[in-house]
């Protein structure tokens, strides 16, 4: 099973996502983390050398250390000191990184699904422009405004690139901010455990030049209508009752919108790279490799069927 | 009861200044009034906390158990005051 | 000096006494507090065999959850494995963290509590042993029949939080979660059952003398941990009460959709959970500095500011449960508030640390296994201390929370906080009950396995964090750098488990359970009174303190006790018996008759389970049969207590005399009913508190509530039940009718107050099923009913007891305690008409 998952296969986990910030809203809570992990590390060799003290220490070392007046100087007074200053400086950091009212960002609403992500870009004014799924495409260097939602359970969004995690909670719109300094794939997954495969709900951010944003955007047409074979398939299956191709008669919200399915980077929500195997394999018997998400699977497709239904939404870009 | 409330006194002023910032938070939400009734009580909240310090070195220890009480007050206020202190700082700064 | 009850502490000064006390007192004893037989073991309550038997319970959780950790460690030891289906690892994750914080560390605390507190204040027995019992079994058997649940693959699947919706009906639609919260029903139990035991014993049957300067730590520890039970668990009772009404009737308290909101489940659950984390490491704290002390052979450093460290935590801890929502969108102010507060709780915990390295430093350590359990502790506690502080900082948070860097500080925390104290424990007192010492030898390498295993299992999940691994994931994809932190980390939790199972191993080997004297004693040099040689009646005579380590004092004092030279040297009554002693400076008041063996409590117990159970599988006949016999079967065992003896006063030793029988506030009972009323009332302020928080949260779903004026009639109807019940208590004077015939009355005028207030609701046309406000309104009003109806109980068994001539006069300890618990229902039905009212209007 694991040769179908060679996604990720670039990265070798160093330096992790947390410590390798890809925007401004990343990049200073990178270098809280660092300043915590080498405090932390500075505070955690003072203490065991204050216990090596007592333990093997000379008398004179011992006798300095073992009275009310250093549980006060170590115990007390240096924390206070240290947490005064970590707090001044935690504070001022969560309030500039919190969205503030009248930001020019670009918006973007996401919603929460069991297991996947509904995208959603708006315009100006607020209205929807255009819907995808599973990714979200990015111009660098301007922030993005998300308004994260969910239809169902608690999930939380998460691209540790970019910015520290946020939750999607039903009833409620939660904003946050992320943008990107240089074009390229961020990645990340659903924090928040959401049942079944809570594990296999990823989310790919791509960050593009602003020529190239605009690029991609004014080629997010709906499809021409010419599907041949694989249409036919797509619409007599009953696949159109979940998805939507948007230039055709599928229709279906409940599941994610395929219009531009060929062009993302992944399938089954950033779990598998988008290549016609995989798009056959997904289609055939998702429950294989996602146990529980909402798509069945289809084993009544032949090879030849497959691999046309598979080649003809590898060409929807 | 008196001799609980003596003692825990710096805490028991920490927890009623704490519940009452956060239901200014919850209840009432944030906004400039907000943030200057935080200060405000926040100052009132150190200055009661040294009034009592002041008041219970005063105190005629009795007795050695009594002294530990006073001194466990004591200390108490200084935890309870630096918590409070810290508790002020979201309204000025968050 | 001075008193605090009018006793003269100069009497003090008549013991040791001289002469000689005849063996026959001893022989008396013996017989009194004899040992079980057979099917006795079920009905003992001495909190030898209770105390024991809890722990050896939650030890028995402890191994379970633990297995269930090496299975989860197994499916992550390389990405994308298939050893536990998902649906499987998801309710295995789930019965981990469960069963860990609440079937083994909360009751583990709670069973050392009951073993070594009535030792170590030279008491007899704690107060209400039927309660330990009663407590003691129905968390086992519950606890047992909700581990099983994985078994046939019903455990709940929604993580130890819970979290609505995912948990509600509409996506958790199996009894999966019902398990869960009916489950966590029994702890719910036994822990405030514990509390109120443990709150009473240690502060009012400490030996004469012990002043709460004299108190061992260990004390203090477990009466803040109590204290904070009765405080945090009404939240999490609440919640989980009000999550089983929405799944089985549709009450929206957490649906968004119709006016609930799914963060106040978060609020409600945190507000206990995080509080839950210190009450577990509490009385972990007060172990270390009880065998620090020892194992330095030096009387603790800094022992006052540890108290105050023990009591900061104690308050503090409950400004930080929004911590753990730092990325549901709260405003940064509000986070604000949680940031400082989550710093300043970790100023006592510094305190604390270095009070422990201080005593290190003055005295002069032996590295037996206590000792190196604790200085292991020590380590990996300051270690999650720290990465506590980091995640105590929201931008980190914001990074770290759900992710593998807090599955690694919450172990070092809960590991370092709670487990290494409590092996050290283990190590150290179980001389104390065994006939022979565990192996030190052996304690060596459990230390070594454990402490490498800890540290490599936990130590790389920092890494998997910051490298994007969330927590509860089945599996992780390859190619993130996540394999060989996950390999790591799955050989260390191997490491610790073979430390565990060689634990097992000198455990089978040198434990021998020795409740009746013979133990092994006081091998480690302590200070404190629970190495005096005991029996199953605690020690022969009780002894006078006059400072925290008497045994290091006066190396006479055990010869001295054993001899019967102190107070209590025999039973002064024919019964078992124990001195209650007031609470600051522990002066004798008087006898306490205590209850023994008894089938009731294990049947109530048994009949509770059963209640809970049947409602988990809605066989609701069968279930309320259970909870009938489980009323009954309390009531049984109430009925052989408040009775007076026959000496009114009787000589405790050396001619000081107290009295058998008090009523009022001076009493044990008095003591534990107001207890019991502060849990009510921190239900009910937490049923207020979800009010509020939904109609701050969900304005649009609001309707204006009924007039002020019709709550006029359901003021007055409250005040009379009060003004009945207070004045009915005072009429006990006249006979044993008057108050009986005014606890009716009064019960009735609350009830009446309450059909009033609910059919005010129901004309204004509100529904529970029809909004969040509905549904919060009619909870306060269904926990209302639940005090009128407990209320009325209490006074019908009043009035049994007044017709067979049990109801003493002039005071009456059953009188006393039916008034309080009216006057406090009418109290909580006015407020609760006021402030149903007052929200919103």
């Amino acid at each position: 099973m694991s040769n179908r998952f060679l996604l990720a296969s670039t990265s070798a986990g160093w330096p992790p996502p947390v410590l390798d910030p890809g925007g401004p809203y990343a990049e200073p809570v990178t270098l809280l983390a660092w300043a915590l992990l080498i405090g932390g590390a500075v505070v955690l060799a003072i203490v065991v050398a204050a216990l090596g003290t007592a333990l093997f220490g000379s008398k004179r070392l011992k006798a300095k250390l073992g009275g009310e007046r250093a549980i006060w100087l170590g115990g007390f007074l240096f924390p206070a000191v240290v947490l005064t200053g970590l707090l001044i400086w935690g504070l001022s950091l969560t309030s500039s990184l919190s969205p503030q009212p009248g930001t020019d960002a670009m918006r973007v609403r996401i919603i929460g699904e069991m297991w996947w992500w509904r995208v959603h870009y708006l315009d100006a004014r607020g209205q929807e422009a255009l819907r995808d799924a599973n990714e979200l495409h990015i111009p660098v260097g301007r922030p993005v405004l998300l308004e994260l939602e969910s239809a169902d359970v608690i999930h939380s969004f998460w691209i540790p690139r970019l910015a520290g995690k946020m939750d999607m909670i039903p009833g409620r719109t939660n904003k946050l901010l992320i943008e990107a300094d240089r074009p390229g794939v961020y990645k990340g997954q659903c924090a928040e455990y959401c049942g079944g495969p809570h594990a296999l709900m990823g989310f790919v951010v791509v960050a593009h030049s602003a020529k190239d944003f605009e690029r991609w955007r004014a080629a997010r047409r709906p499809a021409d209508g010419g599907g041949g074979p694989g249409l036919d398939l797509f619409l007599a299956s009953g696949c159109a009752a979940c998805h939507t191709i948007r230039g055709t008669a599928a229709n279906g919200l409940a599941g994610p919108d395929l219009t531009h399915v060929g062009s993302r980077q992944t399938l089954g929500a950033g779990i598998l790279p988008n290549n016609p195997g995989t798009m056959a394999g997904w289609i055939a018997d998702s429950q294989a490799i996602k146990p529980g998400n909402r798509m069945p699977a289809y084993h009544q497709f032949s090879g030849r069927e497959l691999r046309a239904l598979a080649a003809y939404l590898r060409g929807l870009e | 009861m008196r001799a609980w409330a003596i003692m825990l006194s710096g805490l028991l002023i920490w927890a009623a200044h704490f519940f009452i910032l956060y239901g200014i938070g919850e209840f009432i939400g944030d906004g400039f009034a907000s943030r200057l009734a935080i200060a405000a009580l926040t100052g009132v909240c150190l200055a009661i906390c040294a009034l009592l310090a002041a008041a219970v070195m005063r105190m005629p220890p009795r007795d050695f158990f009594g002294k530990w009480r006073m001194q466990l007050a004591f200390a108490g206020l200084g935890i309870g005051a630096l918590a409070i202190l810290w508790q002020g700082l979201p309204a000025l700064l968050a | 000096m001075s008193s605090e009850t009018g006793f003269d502490p100069a009497l003090y000064a008549r013991f040791p006494t001289r002469a000689p006390r005849p063996d026959e007192e001893k022989e008396e004893l013996a017989h009194i507090w004899c040992a079980p037989k057979g099917w006795d073991y079920l009905t003992a309550v001495n909190n030898s065999y209770i105390g024991l038997y809890y722990l050896g319970t939650a030890f028995l959780f402890f191994l379970l959850a633990g297995i269930l950790a090496l299975l989860m460690r197994v499916q992550l030891a390389a990405p994308l494995m298939e050893v536990l289906p998902q649906a499987v690892y998801n309710q295995v994750f789930t019965m981990h963290g469960t069963v860990m914080m609440f079937l083994f560390a909360v009751p583990a605390v709670e069973a050392a509590g009951v073993l070594l507190l009535p030792q170590m204040l030279a008491a007899r027995d704690l107060p209400f042993p039927r309660l330990s019992a009663y407590a003691f079994w129905a968390y086992a058997v519950g606890g047992l029949c909700f581990f099983a649940s994985i078994f046939v693959g019903l455990a709940p699947d929604g993580g130890w939080f819970m979290y609505p919706p995912l948990t509600s009906k509409a996506y958790s639609p199996g009894i999966n979660t019902d398990f869960w919260l009916l489950g966590i029903g029994f702890i719910e139990i036994s822990a405030i059952a514990g509390a109120i035991e443990i709150i009473v014993g240690v502060l009012r049957t400490r030996a004469p003398g012990m002043s709460l300067d004299r108190m061992p730590i260990f004390a203090w520890a477990m009466l803040v941990f109590a204290a904070m039970i009765v405080i945090a668990f009404p939240s999490v009772i609440l919640a989980t009460l009000l999550l089983e009404i929405e799944r089985a009737f549709g009450w929206p308290f957490f649906d968004a959709g119709r006016g609930g909101d799914p963060l106040l489940w978060q609020h409600l659950f945190w507000f206990f959970g995080h509080p839950e984390v210190y009450i577990i490491f509490l009385p972990a704290a007060g172990m270390v500095s009880m065998i620090v002390a020892t194992v330095a052979r030096t009387e603790l450093v800094g022992y006052r500011l540890i108290v105050l460290a023990l009591l900061a935590t104690g308050f503090i801890s409950f400004g930080v449960w929004a911590h753990h929502m730092f990325a549901t969108g709260l405003p940064p102010m509000t986070t604000g508030f949680f940031s400082a507060a989550s710093m300043a709780v970790s100023i006592p915990a510094g305190i604390q640390v270095f009070a422990w390295i201080a005593t290190l430093a003055v005295g002069k350590p032996r590295y037996s296994a206590p000792g190196l359990f604790v200085i292991g502790s020590i380590l990996i506690f300051v270690t999650g201390g720290l990465t506590g502080v980091m995640v105590a900082m929201v931008p980190f948070d914001w990074q770290a929370h759900d992710s593998y860097f807090i599955v690694a500080h919450l172990h070092y925390v809960l590991i370092g906080g709670m487990v290494f104290p409590l092996f050290a424990a283990f190590y150290y007192w179980i001389p104390s009950i065994s006939r022979r010492p565990l192996s030190d030898r052996l304690g060596r390498w459990v230390f070594g396995l454990m402490f490498a295993g800890m540290n490599i299992a936990f130590l790389p999940m920092h890494l998997s964090g910051l490298q994007g691994m969330p927590r509860r994931v089945s599996t992780y994809l390859p190619g993130q750098g996540l394999a060989l932190p996950n390999l790591v980390s799955t050989v260390g939790a191997f490491l610790l488990a073979a430390g565990v199972l060689l634990f097992l191993v000198d455990l089978v080997r040198n434990f021998r359970f020795a409740p009746g004297g013979g133990t092994a004693g006081n091998v480690h040099d302590a200070g404190t009174l629970e190495w005096l040689p005991t029996e199953l009646y605690s020690v022969r005579s009780i002894p006078v303190v006059a400072s925290r380590e008497p045994l290091w004092d006066d190396p006479a004092l055990a010869a001295r006790v054993e001899a019967g030279r102190y107070f209590l040297p025999r039973s002064a009554t024919g019964l078992r018996e124990t001195i209650v002693t007031s609470p600051l400076r522990a002066e004798p008041q008087y006898l306490q008759i205590l209850p023994g063996p008894s089938p009731w409590p294990i049947a109530a117990a048994i009949f509770t389970a059963g209640f809970f159970l049947a409602l988990t599988v809605q066989a609701y006949g069968f279930g309320l049969a259970s909870g009938l016999f489980a009323v009954i079967a309390v009531l049984r065992w109430l009925w052989e207590s408040d009775r007076r003896v026959a000496a009114e006063r009787v000589d405790i030793g050396a001619g000081i005399e107290v009295p058998t029988y008090v009523t009022g506030s001076a009493s044990h009972g008095w003591w534990a009913m107001v207890i019991l009323l502060i849990v009510m009332g921190m239900i009910f302020v937490m049923g207020l508190f979800s009010l509020a928080f939904l109609w701050s949260n969900q304005p649009s779903y609001w309707a204006p509530p009924p007039a002020f004026r019709g709550a006029v009639p359901i003021l007055l109807l409250d005040l009379a039940a009060a003004a009945l019940a207070i004045g009915g208590r005072r009429l006990l004077l006249r006979g044993a009718a008057w108050p009986v015939v005014a606890f009716v009355l009064s019960t009735a005028a609350l009830g009446g107050a309450l059909w009033l207030d609910r059919g005010q609701w129901a004309a204004a046309g509100f529904a529970a099923e029809a909004s969040g406000q509905g549904a919060a309104v009619f909870a306060l009003l269904a926990l209302q009913g639940a005090a009128v109806a407990t209320g009325a109980l209490m006074a019908g068994y009043c009035a049994a007891r007044a017709l067979r001539g049990l109801v003493t006069r002039p005071a009456n300890t059953s009188i006393d305690l039916t008034m309080l618990f009216l006057a406090y229902a009418a109290i909580q039905g006015l407020v609760g008409a006021l402030f149903t009212r007052a929200v919103g209007a």
